[in-house]
């Protein structure tokens, strides 16, 4: 299908005519327009997806939605920036937090916004009730003054810890601070008979995301301009000392043996909590729903406490709303358009919300689904959901909490793990590769900044 | 239609001829020049161009910034970087693999009642795409639950976080490269071997050779030419590795394993620098050209062709 689309595109270059191939006309499917949706949830994910799907399109006759998954967020981005112009560009994309400025750039979308001020001057429509949005997910997705696109599934990073472990070792609480994490583990520490390590602290992942959020939990910004929302971004601030301060008790924790660097997996800090190898680990809360369905009731070993971080100096600190959220393209014909707002208006409906959450555990986008069924009943039997929950509430809405916007930002992300690795096994000190990889993102923006003016 | 019932029935000029089969083999050859056409001659020719061109992230406004690009490539340090690792990797891919190769066809190329089987274990790897291969081998390298660390434990050598360490993460990805180019090299070399001579073998024999000598003076050089293409393709393979090093390490850590392959992807779809990666690909076009002229080059001294 991609090699026809692929030969397609090429005749349509050599002949100069795009017959057959323009990006033209509205799609139809049995008497409905179709909106074809990317996304990039698989598994329990994208049968949860479907499940919305399903539901929308029974619960009217206008349009059909098809969901099509397209790989991850980078492989779904890679596509749609190829099929730009194409006909087979979809009306409605699903994209990870960090393509907010990219895409904005890309002039291909049409803000969410747009079509909330049209359905207000629209008599009769039902327009999205933005007032029960979490806040904080429009605050992310908010630049320029404008919601440019729809929050859908929303995560953060948290603390994974063995109760059973901690129970053990006498510790009645989660760490709640990177030195009361140390402390923790020190005593979380065992060791076999023949004197090496049956377990460690902590296992430790290396992403670029546990360094913004923990600079986010300082209060600290990203980047400078008000982390790119008040002006556009030229310089991120890594280098600052609430940069510092992460990266150096990250080298710490692992020099000490205190921590185990378990590379760029994720799913390999977890498992090593699972498996009794870690005491703790920092993972997204969209891991709990697959661990919880997996383990059943033996989860309730499974702890999950707010991401510890450097105390923020006056509670100006707190968690950067992640995941990902839904971009309606400009390319395609108004109906189909039309047709995605629809259906993302179903899809953040408290009801509809409230089932997404128990079946994903990402937080559900709107504020009063958190107490309908089935919610509620997840929140009862595994406590640890409201936990998690607990920490985006508790976030105040500044500029540091709302998030970095950066053009290149997978570039720098990139950068910002280059210096990780430099610091656990590269001999260099938190300084040194913190300031390298400044500047190395601040060139890669420079440069994103000129392409795009 | 043969040479000579064309020339038996209109005897022409040597050109009219020339023409003549030009147009008989033209309808052969077309399918396949349309396609060479669309996946390989026109992305060529649009990455000479892009290269010469900046455009945003998306493709669009190009805008000719005359060598720039190329300049910027070849003097970044990340490229001669990712230069160096992949002539590693080439090193540390080819050798092995025609070695083992060889040694395989070697063992398999005799006349037993089931040998058919042991080729066919010998080359299946060739059968198994990269994908599929890297996804095994990234679960045997797992450092808590992969084999080889179980095994090298209870074997009392040091376990190692294979992907994860600098030093061992482009060895442990050429490991299973190597694994991977196992098939191919068995099968090229035994069709090598089958087109050796019996009667090269015997007079060695009728002389007095050992098989030792045997091996050097007459399977060596008939299997020259074979191991001439091996050794070129495997570099070619090496140098457009890609599948292995993104399900493996992406490149990493701290760029041991980041070959240019896997940096023009980079460059190209996760920066969306597009002409800088044109700029890049063509570079590597003229090495991997260049290397693979230096091979045919160095090779008229020892290849035997009969």
């Amino acid at each position: 299908m991609r090699r026809l689309a692929a030969l397609c595109a090429v005749f349509a270059l050599t002949l100069a005519a795009g017959s057959g191939c323009g990006s033209g006309g509205v799609r139809y499917s049995h008497g409905r327009v179709e909106v074809r949706l990317w996304h990039s949830m698989s598994g329990v994910t994208g049968d949860a997806l479907k499940k919305i799907v399903d539901g929308f399109n029974a619960s009217q006759s206008e349009y059909t939605v098809v969901p099509i998954f397209q790989g991850g967020y980078a492989d779904s981005l890679k596509k749609l920036v190829s099929s730009l112009d194409t006909s087979s560009m979809p009306a409605l994309i699903q994209l990870d937090d960090i393509e907010l400025r990219f895409m904005v750039d890309s002039h291909a979308i049409v803000p969410a916004q747009d079509f909330v001020d049209a359905d207000a001057r629209t008599p009769g429509s039902h327009p999205a009730n933005l007032a029960d949005f979490e806040p904080r997910a429009l605050d992310y997705y908010t630049l320029n003054g404008k919601l440019q696109a729809m929050p859908f599934n929303l995560s953060g990073p948290v603390l994974y810890y063995d109760r059973d472990v901690f129970a053990q070792a006498g510790i009645d609480h989660p760490p709640a601070t990177l030195d009361e994490v140390r402390a923790d583990a020190q005593r979380l520490l065992l060791h076999n008979p023949d004197g090496s390590l049956k377990r460690n602290g902590i296992a430790l992942s290396i992403n670029g995301w546990w360094l913004e959020q923990m600079m986010a939990k300082q209060g600290a910004l990203f980047a400078n301009n008000g982390n790119g929302r008040q002006g556009l971004a030229t310089k991120v601030l890594i280098d600052s000392p609430a940069g510092i301060a992460v990266l150096s008790w990250w080298q710490q924790m692992v020099r000490s043996g205190l921590a185990t660097n378990v590379g760029t997996s994720g799913l390999q800090s977890l498992l090593a909590v699972v498996t009794g190898k870690s005491g703790m680990a920092i993972e997204s809360v969209s891991a709990l729903r697959a661990i919880v369905l997996a383990l059943g009731p033996a989860s309730a070993r499974l702890g999950v406490a707010p991401m510890p971080a450097p105390p923020a100096p006056d509670n100006s600190g707190g968690m950067v709303l992640g995941g990902a959220a839904m971009w309606i393209m400009k390319g395609r014909p108004l109906a189909e358009q039309r047709g995605a707002w629809e259906f993302l208006k179903y899809a953040t409906q408290p009801q509809v919300q409230a089932q997404w959450h128990y079946d994903t555990g990402y937080f559900p986008v709107r504020v009063s689904a958190w107490d309908l069924e089935p919610a509620a009943s997840l929140h009862r039997q595994y406590p640890q959901f409201a936990i998690a929950h607990d920490q985006v509430v508790r976030s105040p809405r500044n500029l540091a909490t709302a998030g970095a916007v950066i053009g290149p930002f997978t570039q720098v992300r990139e950068y910002e793990q280059t210096a990780f690795e430099q610091v656990l096994v590269g001999g260099k000190t938190p300084q040194e590769a913190l300031a390298t990889a400044a500047k190395d993102a601040d060139r890669a923006i420079a440069r994103y900044n000129r392409s795009v003016r | 239609m043969s040479e000579e019932t064309m020339a038996g029935r209109r005897v022409g000029s040597p050109r009219a001829r020339a023409i003549r089969q030009t147009v008989a083999a033209a309808p052969f050859l077309l399918p396949s020049l349309v396609l060479f056409a669309v996946f390989v001659f026109y992305p060529l020719v649009r990455s000479i161009w892009l290269g010469f061109h900046a455009t945003d992230p998306f493709g669009r406004n190009e805008v000719w910034v005359g060598t720039a690009q190329y300049h910027d490539v070849l003097t970044s340090s990340d490229f001669r970087h990712s230069l160096l690792v992949s002539g590693q990797f080439a090193l540390y891919t080819v050798i092995p693999a025609t070695a083992i190769g060889l040694y395989l066809a070697l063992l398999s190329h005799r006349r037993l009642p089931g040998i058919v089987i042991f080729r066919t274990i010998f080359s299946s790897t060739v059968a198994t795409s990269v994908a599929v291969s890297s996804v095994v081998w990234l679960l045997m390298l797992n450092p808590s639950v992969g084999v080889l660390n179980y095994v090298l434990g209870k074997g009392g050598v040091p376990t190692e976080s294979w992907l994860t360490s600098p030093t061992w993460a482009l060895p442990a990805v050429a490991m299973t490269t190597v694994w991977m180019n196992i098939g191919f090299a068995t099968i090229v070399i035994l069709a090598g071997l089958q087109n050796i001579p019996e009667e090269l073998y015997e007079s060695a024999r009728v002389d007095g050779a050992g098989r030792w000598s045997e091996f050097l003076h007459v399977t060596l050089p008939g299997l020259s030419p074979t191991l001439l293409f091996v050794s070129v393709v495997g570099v070619i393979f090496a140098f457009e590795s890609f599948g292995q090093i993104q399900i493996l390490t992406q490149g990493g850590p701290l760029d041991a394993t980041n070959v240019i392959v896997y940096s023009i992807y980079r460059e190209a779809f996760l920066h969306y620098n597009i002409g800088l990666a044109s700029a890049q690909a063509v570079v590597l076009f003229v090495i991997v050209l260049l290397l693979t002229l230096l091979q045919f080059g160095v090779a008229r001294r020892w290849v035997f062709y009969q």
